[in-house]
């Protein structure tokens, strides 16, 4: 406010109607959808279900049972290792794409990002499980592969396995990382870029060392998308993942529905939380705030 | 979870929901022991008949719906049962106490249980019923298909008991999933 | 939300400022591109495919080609109801984020608070935590208070990850307006709802449709949150979801493709609206 003209500053004395106007009907109601249920989410964290009731006394035993449990353990190793791996990935993917398009794209580039997010509007399962009807085996890639003579018989070595988790996810969250890197190139002062080679710097010190900086940003608000809706999802290991290739997100799912333990799933919700929040953190010390 | 109770008849137990700690163990080697030649464990019936039909399978643990929904779609499939090791579940209706009109819930209750609600039921879910009602209901031929012929052969089904120690079956599922 | 800002962008084509045109031809990057639309749009062009596969079975081999799966899919009544639900409930989702998001945005963009920034990335939560913690925390939340789950309570759930998704590029707009247009609209003696209505919003009523049509989208094909809090009434994804467990067949791909064709189209107007509206 202290900004504004004095024309503006004459109503600082005033109460601020407008702040609260604008700022609380936000905010009470995310309060009462969102910031409580996941207060009491946290809650259930520290009770316990004993037989089948929830008892609400303070107790640690849901997080002993995660910490001192190999499978448990395996399940959160295994579960932030895919989520970095497809975030690295989608990075990979990303960065030559968004390049290209900004630099390159030239009056197509409206049309280039909209077909970016155009998958977006075909189902989220159906495009999961087409992955499957690729990668099994009577599937489209073994098809292919016979009849180029690749492979004698079809093989099962391209679904139900890390792998197949690993692509689809690749492929299910490209878009959210595309998107932050588009605009982040787009953003790149373009003079910066003729002074670099103006220098005589070579296109790739250039791209390292000049744009590289200025587009991380970009990077890591995709990279946090990525990661996170990685770290959640149950969808895609249940359809395309290994029968021994469980994610955080299916022992969530299945201690909120079948398995019923809802202070267990809690805490499990909880693991993500953090493991999630680490992630913001590092990209919040790399100051890519701005972009979130 | 049923799988776990399915290994422990197969392994001589006798009440298969009620395992030591030791049976347990036994059945984790067991159905480790199995794991390498698991393509996938199947959720739902629709999806083991998907798997059969796209020829990611050839054999399954399944239920006799399967058998059916796969002989009516033409796909050339056998089904065997374990003489003696049957496990087994129902679906069952339950009256919530907070009911703000049980007594309509009582008389829907009835009428499921008649001949018309549980040839319904069958119907819809492809499922067995459990009452001669229903046996009559559907026919004869349709419940031989159904398993209903002889109604006697509930008796020999384990059915699902809910376990007491439920936590460490969840537990070890979730160990030979990961 | 992160990928909002170059929606925004995209829908405003005058607004770019091209990076300068180099000579070199890069080759390597254009194939890679290239490699990298093929590999977004692989799994859809199986899925239309199938769609015309006249086996009754979502899989492999192609056993040639019918139109059945549409027509039954178009006289589907559960996918027909399904998709009326899921219609009603990106709408209703998409007006109260669009709408809150909106007073939010104001807030942090007009005025100066204790715990701005606090305020700013707690509202963007429910986008940078999964969806399932969302899920879960609504459903407990739900249960305690006795509230039965419903088309309602789904919503709800929308509406709350779909507040930041609105936010974002009316943040972003909102930070690029030029504060001497309101100061000028002060001096010339207006009001400040006036100045609000008469000069921030046609200024940033883009970024509010884009804002609004990206929470509709996410809205429209949610799984996660929307399998938690779901109740009798199913939204098409959550039908798609109960077919993909009962019984797997073309008409899944049909439905899929069927709404993709639609959204495309109207993904094309607005973008020709609003390019209209540019020049």
């Amino acid at each position: 406010m202290s900004s504004l003209s004095s024309s503006l500053t004459k109503r600082r004395s005033r109460f601020p109607v407008g702040l609260y106007a604008s700022l609380l009907p936000p905010l009470v109601w995310m309060t009462l959808l969102y910031f409580v249920p996941i207060a009491l989410l946290v809650s259930y964290s520290v009770w316990r279900l004993e037989a089948f009731d929830i008892v609400q006394e303070f107790t640690l035993k849901n997080f002993q049972t995660i910490v001192f449990s190999s499978a448990y353990r395996t399940v959160i190793v295994r579960t932030i290792g895919t989520a970095l791996g497809v975030t690295l990935i989608d990075v990979a993917i990303a960065l030559p794409l968004g390049y290209f398009i900004t630099r390159y794209g030239g009056r197509y580039r409206p049309l280039l990002t909209i077909l970016v997010i155009l998958p977006l509007w075909s189902s989220y399962l159906v495009r999961v499980f087409a992955w499957k009807i690729i990668l099994g085996y009577n599937g489209v890639l073994n098809t292919a592969l016979l009849s180029l003579g690749v492979l004698q018989q079809p093989s099962q070595i391209f679904l139900y396995n890390q792998f197949s988790t690993t692509l689809t996810f690749v492929h299910i969250w490209l878009p959210f990382m595309i998107l932050p890197v588009i605009t982040a190139f787009e953003r790149l002062p373009k003079d910066l870029i003729e002074a670099s080679a103006d220098l005589n710097a070579p296109p790739w010190t250039t791209f390292r060392r000049v744009m590289l900086p200025l587009v991380t940003p970009g990077i890591l608000a995709g990279s946090i998308n990525v990661f996170s809706l990685t770290m959640g999802d149950f969808i895609t290991p249940s359809l395309v993942g290994s029968p021994s290739g469980i994610m955080l997100g299916n022992v969530i799912s299945s201690q909120f529905g079948v398995s019923y333990n809802w202070p267990l799933g809690a805490a499990f919700s909880l693991v993500v939380m953090l493991i999630v929040f680490s992630g913001l953190a590092i990209v919040v010390r790399q100051g890519a705030l701005e972009n979130l | 979870m049923m799988t776990i109770a399915d290994v422990a008849l197969w392994l001589g137990k006798d009440d298969p929901y009620n395992l030591t700690d030791s049976d347990l163990a036994e059945v984790k080697e067991k159905l480790l022991e199995l794991r390498p030649h698991i393509r996938k464990f199947w959720t739902t019936a629709g999806e083991l008949a998907n798997l059969f039909q796209s020829g990611e399978v050839v054999l399954a643990h399944a239920w006799p719906l399967t058998y059916t929904q796969l002989s009516e779609a033409e796909f050339p499939v056998g089904s065997v049962s374990p003489r003696g090791k049957l496990t087994g579940w129902t679906d069952s209706w339950m009256i919530s106490k907070n009911s703000r009109n049980a007594d309509a819930a009582y008389q829907w209750i009835d009428y499921i249980l008649s001949g018309d609600g549980q040839k319904g039921v069958m119907d819809v879910t492809g499922y067995s019923g459990a009452t001669t009602l229903g046996a009559e209901a559907i026919g004869s031929d349709r419940a031989k298909e159904l398993y209903m012929d002889d109604l006697s052969l509930h008796s020999q089904i384990n059915m699902w008991q809910s376990v007491k120690n439920y936590d460490q079956w969840v537990e070890l599922w979730n160990e030979i999933r990961s | 939300m992160t990928i909002s800002p170059s929606v925004e962008k995209s829908l405003h084509p005058a607004s770019g400022n091209a990076l300068p045109r180099q000579q070199a031809k890069p080759w390597l990057l254009a194939s890679w591109t290239l490699l990298v639309y093929g590999f977004l749009y692989l799994p859809i062009a199986v899925l239309v495919l199938m769609s015309f596969n006249d086996s009754t079975i979502l899989s492999l081999p192609f056993k040639g080609i019918t139109l059945n799966w549409y027509s039954m899919s178009l006289g589907d009544r559960a996918i027909r109801l399904a998709l009326i639900n899921s219609v009603k409930v990106a709408a209703m989702a998409t007006l109260l984020a669009t709408l809150f998001g909106l007073l939010a945005a104001f807030a942090i963009y007009r005025y100066r608070f204790f715990g701005k920034e606090t305020f700013r990335i707690a509202l963007n939560l429910p986008i940078l935590l999964p969806g399932i913690v969302t899920g879960v925390a609504m459903l407990a939340y739900f249960s305690d208070l006795g509230l039965d789950l419903s088309l309602w309570t789904v919503i709800l759930g929308h509406a709350v990850f779909g507040l930041p998704v609105a936010l974002g590029p009316i943040l972003t707009r909102l930070s690029q307006f030029p504060r001497s247009l309101e100061e000028a609209a002060y001096d010339l003696g207006a009001n400040p709802g006036q100045v609000f209505t008469g000069v921030i919003f046609p200024y940033i009523r883009s970024a509010v449709i884009a804002g609004a049509l990206l929470a509709f989208t996410l809205s429209f094909d949610e799984v996660v949150v929307t399998i938690f809090l779901t109740g009798r009434e199913n939204t098409l994804p959550m039908e798609i979801w109960g077919r993909l467990r009962t019984n797997i067949t073309p008409e899944i791909a049909a439905v899929a493709t069927l709404v993709l064709l639609i959204s495309t189209a109207i993904v094309l107007f607005s973008q020709w609206l609003t390019s209209r509206e540019a020049t």
